[in-house]
């Protein structure tokens, strides 16, 4: 009997009861790159670009705000920031995994992707897994948003980033035999992608203006390329030619 | 002639049956069957629970529960922690007999050492063990790293220019959904509602916030997501409560952008409910991140994070390097090189607090020596030609 006393003290039970702490650290400064990745619909602190300034967290009309992940971003293991990795992958891991895990950003293409930037449109510089962003004016003050972003593999699949993109304007999910009715198949200079445009049942533009999204996804086993346009309705509406051009345009994917 | 009378055998003590037990082979094998079970569910659920709850769930935990609809729940299975106890019973008690031990024995001894120092290792590992990511971009200076995986409300008193002072709340006291007092605040705080994940937005529904951006917004409870690629958006209705006067109710949550304060007694206070921050005594300045890639292709073949170390505790002030499968160890963590963003610009580094991270080196030389021992004296007996 008295051997097994030995074993009391194997099994240490490390019991952290949650508790409030306190402390003082220096004030915080932010990073010296102006130029903040912003992931759409996920709103981390500063309102994308092109966005008008928020006074509250939500503007009029903002779609409801979850914890999903912003289109085509990579499983990170928890909503993490940009370039954040699977929870679970360690070191070690050799880049071939990691970019197939999604947890890097695809490749530079061999050749710069280029594209002819349709008239009266803006084009700005992206950052990080955003590849680049297009600002499309319209009457009133309203403006649309086009962003171009790359990943690596799936990064998601279609119906889950077609049904993120519905999410953030407020419209339900679909499902996969209901995404050929939503969406349909076109072929700019010969690239087959999936092209949707999807708009709210609610204004939810300063409470007066419906939202569209119109998207086109272009998979390749390796990179999945988004093409995102978020505005106005009759903005978005009337920007689709210039949009298909654009996508038309495109070099060196 | 006077023979013999042979003494009747003496039945062995229940504790001696115990003792034996706990050392025998059929417990290795039973064991082992329990620990196939455990790592073949384990797997197939993480699809559905994602990787970091089927390991809670299957491998930190002393029991699998079967929940009715109750609202009950018992053990139907052991987990992780009970397996491996008993697998570290089992192999102390079969090697501890002292009568055994013999030099021809010795290498089993230490094999069996080594094997038992990494299982208790990678327990203690389990149990004690803080994992956490440091992004950091070129040109930034950081002093703490983030827990994504647990939240907590953060009250930072902003009234000083020279520093600010935290009060933290951590997310699962906040669950408790009570009032908390301390020493260090000058108002109590009411949690009124917790959510571990809500959809937040606009339009009719229980809104209790009567102060700050959650006036506009409702907050709505929705299933805690654990799959890989989602976050919950945790989220709480704050009351701040002063001289019996209620200050009013703050909506806070991880999901909201807008900055938030509360103003009182002449010091400002900016609430934010984000990730545990775990600050150290010293900063890394990231100088500069490298995407090396293979020469004329796009394949990368290294990433690597010049960073500048400074502690003025220990008057530290040097640059360190690190890349994959070199990380650097400083002051009881352990900071890998894990991946990287923006264009080139951003790194992110994963940051482990572990006492006990030498244990599978331990184990390892243990069970080399062992080898090496047992393997040399059959060697030996066989060029003696013993068999």
């Amino acid at each position: 009997m008295r051997r097994l006393y030995f074993l009391l003290p194997l099994f240490v039970i490390a019991c952290r009861a949650p508790e409030m702490r306190s402390y003082t650290v220096a004030k915080e400064t932010p990073p010296p790159a102006a130029a903040h990745d912003n992931h759409d619909g996920h709103d981390h602190g500063a309102p994308p670009e092109g966005h008008p300034p928020m006074d509250n967290a939500l503007p009029e009309g903002h779609p409801p705000v979850s914890g999903a992940l912003p289109e085509g971003h990579p499983p990170t293991g928890g909503g993490l920031p940009e370039g954040h990795p699977e929870i679970g992958v360690g070191m070690g891991m050799d880049m071939a995994s990691a970019q197939a895990a999604g947890i890097a950003p695809a490749p530079a293409p061999d050749r710069a992707v280029s594209w002819s930037t349709p008239k009266g449109w803006t084009e700005k510089p992206g950052s990080g897994f955003r590849y680049a962003t297009f600002v499309i004016p319209g009457p009133d003050g309203l403006t649309a948003d086009l962003s171009v972003t790359q990943l690596s593999g799936v990064a998601g699949g279609l119906l889950g980033n077609i049904n993120r993109w519905r999410g953030q304007i407020g419209l339900p999910a679909l499902s996969e035999s209901e995404l050929p009715q939503e969406s349909r198949s076109i072929a700019p200079a010969g690239r087959p992608m999936t092209f949707v445009s999807h708009v709210s049942a609610d204004p939810l533009i300063d409470g007066k203006h419906k939202r569209r999204i119109m998207g086109a996804i272009y998979a390749t086993p390796d990179i999945s390329w988004f093409f995102k346009m978020v505005g106005e309705d009759g903005l978005v509406r009337a920007a689709e030619k210039d949009f298909l051009k654009l996508l038309e345009s495109l070099k060196g994917l | 002639m006077t023979t013999k009378k042979s003494a009747a055998p003496v039945a062995p003590s229940f504790w001696s049956t115990v003792w034996a037990g706990f050392g025998s082979l059929e417990l290795t094998v039973a064991v082992l069957v329990m620990m196939m079970v455990l790592v073949f569910f384990g797997t197939i659920h993480q699809v559905q629970l994602g990787t970091w709850l089927a390991q809670k769930k299957y491998f930190s935990s002393w029991f699998l529960y079967f929940h009715t609809e109750g609202g009950f729940k018992f053990p139907i299975f052991p987990g992780g922690y009970t397996v491996g106890g008993l697998w570290l019973v089992n192999l102390l008690v079969s090697h501890i007999d002292p009568t055994r031990w013999d030099r021809r024995r010795l290498g089993l001894l230490l094999t069996h050492a080594g094997l038992f120092v990494l299982l208790l290792g990678q327990g203690i590992t389990q149990m004690t063990a803080v994992e956490s990511h440091l992004d950091v971009e070129e040109g930034q200076t950081k002093s703490y790293s983030e827990n994504y995986r647990e939240k907590e409300l953060a009250l930072i008193d902003e009234t000083e220019a020279a520093q600010d002072t935290v009060h933290v709340i951590p997310a699962a006291l906040l669950a408790q959904e009570k009032e908390l007092k301390h020493p260090g605040l000058p108002f109590a705080i009411n949690v009124k509602r917790f959510f571990p994940n809500a959809l937040l937005g606009r339009g009719s529904g229980e809104n209790l916030a009567t102060q700050g951006v959650g006036v506009n917004v409702t907050a709505r409870e929705i299933p805690v997501v654990t799959a890989d690629d989602q976050d919950n958006a945790t989220s709480a209705y704050v009351e701040f409560r002063a001289d019996g006067q209620s200050l009013g109710t703050w909506l806070v949550s991880n999901a909201l952008g807008a900055p938030q304060t509360v103003v009182h007694a002449g010091r400002t206070y900016r609430l934010e409910l984000r990730p545990t921050r775990y600050y150290h005594p010293f900063s890394l300045t990231l100088k500069d991140f490298k995407h090396d890639r293979y020469p004329g292709t796009n394949i990368p073949k290294n990433f690597s994070s010049l960073l500048r170390l400074v502690d003025p505790e220990k008057g530290e002030d040097r640059d360190v390097l690190i890349y994959m499968n070199n990380p650097l160890r400083y002051r009881g963590l352990t900071f890998f090189q894990q991946s990287f963003g923006k264009d080139d610009t951003l790194s992110v580094l994963q940051v482990v607090a572990n006492p006990v991270w030498v244990t599978p080196y331990l184990a390892c030389l243990l069970v080399s020596l062992g080898l090496l021992w047992h393997f040399g004296i059959s060697l030996a007996r066989f060029r003696r030609g013993k068999p």
